[in-house]
């Protein structure tokens, strides 16, 4: 196959998509509208997984209240022998003058009002890792090593709650992404049948006059993968624009979380994913036609 | 090498086989003997006509040799190469050297005279250049020079059967296998189709004519094979299209 054949071949598979110009662009809007979906959900899910996974320390402290009564040594031998507990990574004192101290700097009637302090030195304690927490809130909870502790409060409940979330999005994430995907190669594979369809009498002449089964194949691969890569073209295009859309709204909302969530989709991510998603499934919806529809 | 060239130089042009079929049935799929025990040579540069009523197995001879059809027993050769017992990368390469024209020609409707041919040529990969300078003389030799752009649907049914029959030969095969190529025509358009054959034969291509067409078989004084019920019921040097004596045979072989 030489270079002149290259170019005789990429004319002949567009003379495939011309021949049926209306399906075609009817195929490729399908592609394009299929995987923009297919980005989108599956960015979603990536980015719920990711404000999950990837900052869970927020999640990972655990606050132990000491008892009233406690002298400064006793929490700070509390504070000494937490830190030597491998579930733990860090332990920090918050002590009750300091907490005192930060009322009355924030709410000065407040503090005038009680005139006492009743707070309670806290100790924050940080897990090692995320999924240690709830295992280290229980032992908290449950030991009698340190009676001078009188509460603990763990965000275990919310962290499981957005963990169960999260992988209840991601899940349905990648099953309407899967869904997608099939749906796209079937589109592909629909296109190419209908082109070996209307193409039946060259594709006969190829074959009596001694062309190689693969110069058979080749424009049939150009056109589904001219339907994969030109769809996920304007699929990128719509995601990356639609995701600087949101970006440029949630910016106003003052919610760092929110923003870091919504963050805009960098192009080239979204050019080689749904760029190697509409390649592959075009090249797969294409070789599966051929293998069905082109008798060699 | 010397004995093969020697060999070679000794045996004349005329005398090397073409085609040679050894006790070759086909029997297709519902019990259809197609072809029974059939054993023939032809030789190469022979004009052949082979003849028959329908249903005698004419057509699955000619698919044989393009591999088209593969037979249930026996063996094929074709311009010496074992086509019975072909691996499938192999056929594409015989198929290059066998052209074939139908009956019903087989052109493709939206492309101009000169793509129908020029396609048989890209698609063996032929590049831009080899076509320009092929397209015109093939389309001389059937007498098309001055159409090159006219569609199928502008021209006559004799004038198609010549496109068709350049397409054919543009790849320039040794062997022209031509299945009822007259089935379509009036029996004027019909003689001016196999005389162009004759011409193509002249210039030594092997051609072999599937036809039930009596006119131009008695005309041509030519080798004439004939089947009944795929069985080879007659080989004549010099034959007519049914059983008799041809008085004007001076030509033939
Ligand atoms: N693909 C096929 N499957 C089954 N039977 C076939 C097939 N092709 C041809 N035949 C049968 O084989 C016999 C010979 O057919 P064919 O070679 O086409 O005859 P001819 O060309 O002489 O008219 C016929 O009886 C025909 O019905
Ligand atoms: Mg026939």
């Amino acid at each position: 196959m030489n270079i002149n054949s290259v170019g005789f071949l990429l004319h002949e598979g567009w003379l495939n998509i011309r021949r049926h110009l209306w399906m075609s662009l009817a195929a490729l809007a399908t592609v394009a509208v299929t995987l923009m979906v297919l980005g989108g959900t599956t960015w979603t899910a990536y980015r719920i997984h990711e404000i999950v996974a990837q900052e869970p320390e927020q999640f990972n402290v655990i606050d132990v209240f000491m008892k009233p009564a406690t002298t400064r040594e006793e929490t700070l031998a509390v504070q000494t022998a937490l830190k030597g507990n491998p579930m733990v990574r860090a332990v920090t004192l918050t002590t009750k003058e300091q907490a005192w101290a930060k009322l009355g700097s924030s709410d000065p009637t407040l503090t005038t009002a009680l005139q006492d302090n009743p707070l309670m030195d806290r100790l924050q304690v940080q897990a090692r890792s995320s999924d240690k927490v709830s295992q280290l809130a229980h032992w908290l909870k449950t030991q009698k090593q340190f009676p001078q502790i009188m509460q603990v409060n763990d965000a275990d409940y919310e962290v499981g709650v957005l963990m169960g979330f999260a992988a209840i999005v991601r899940n349905i994430g990648l099953a309407v992404a899967f869904a997608l995907a099939a749906a796209t190669l079937l589109i592909v594979y629909n296109t190419i049948r209908l082109t070996v369809y209307s193409r039946r009498r060259e594709l006969q002449i190829m074959k009596l006059v001694g062309a190689t089964p693969w110069f058979i194949r080749c424009p049939l691969i150009f056109e589904g993968l001219f339907h994969g890569i030109c769809g996920s073209l304007i699929a990128s295009i719509a995601l990356i624009i639609a995701a600087a859309q949101v970006s440029r709204f949630t910016q106003t909302l003052h919610s760092p979380l929110i923003a870091h969530a919504s963050a805009a989709i960098g192009p080239l991510q979204v050019f080689i994913f749904l760029g190697l998603t509409g390649a592959l499934v075009g090249l797969t919806g294409s070789i599966l036609a051929i293998h069905r529809f082109v008798r060699l | 090498m010397t004995t093969t060239t020697a060999s070679v130089a000794t045996q004349p042009v005329s005398q090397r086989i073409a085609i040679a079929l050894k006790s070759v049935s086909v029997l297709y799929p519902g019990h259809c003997q197609a072809l029974s025990n059939v054993s023939l040579e032809i030789g190469a540069g022979e004009f052949v006509f082979i003849v028959g009523a329908s249903g005698a197995g004419k057509s699955t001879l000619l698919k044989l040799l393009t591999h088209e059809e593969s037979c249930t027993s026996g063996t094929i050769f074709v311009e010496g190469c074992d086509v019975s017992g072909m691996k499938v990368n192999q056929i594409p390469a015989l198929r290059r050297r066998v052209g074939v024209v139908y009956q019903n020609f087989g052109l493709l409707p939206d492309r101009t005279v000169y793509e129908n041919v020029a396609f048989a040529m890209r698609v063996t990969g032929a590049g831009r250049r080899e076509v320009i300078r092929r397209l015109p003389e093939v389309l001389e030799l059937v007498g098309l020079q001055s159409r090159p752009d006219a569609f199928p649907g502008q021209l006559s049914g004799g004038e198609q059967q010549r496109v068709a029959i350049a397409r054919a030969l543009v790849n320039r095969p040794s062997l022209l296998l031509a299945d009822e190529p007259t089935g379509n025509l009036d029996p004027e358009t019909s003689l001016g189709i196999v005389e162009l054959l004759h011409d193509i034969n002249a210039t030594g291509a092997t051609v072999l004519v599937a036809t039930h067409d009596v006119a131009i078989v008695d005309r041509s004084a030519r080798r004439v094979l004939e089947f009944a019920d795929g069985v080879l019921v007659r080989d004549e040097a010099c034959g007519r299209y049914g059983r008799g004596v041809l008085e004007d045979c001076g030509e033939a072989v």
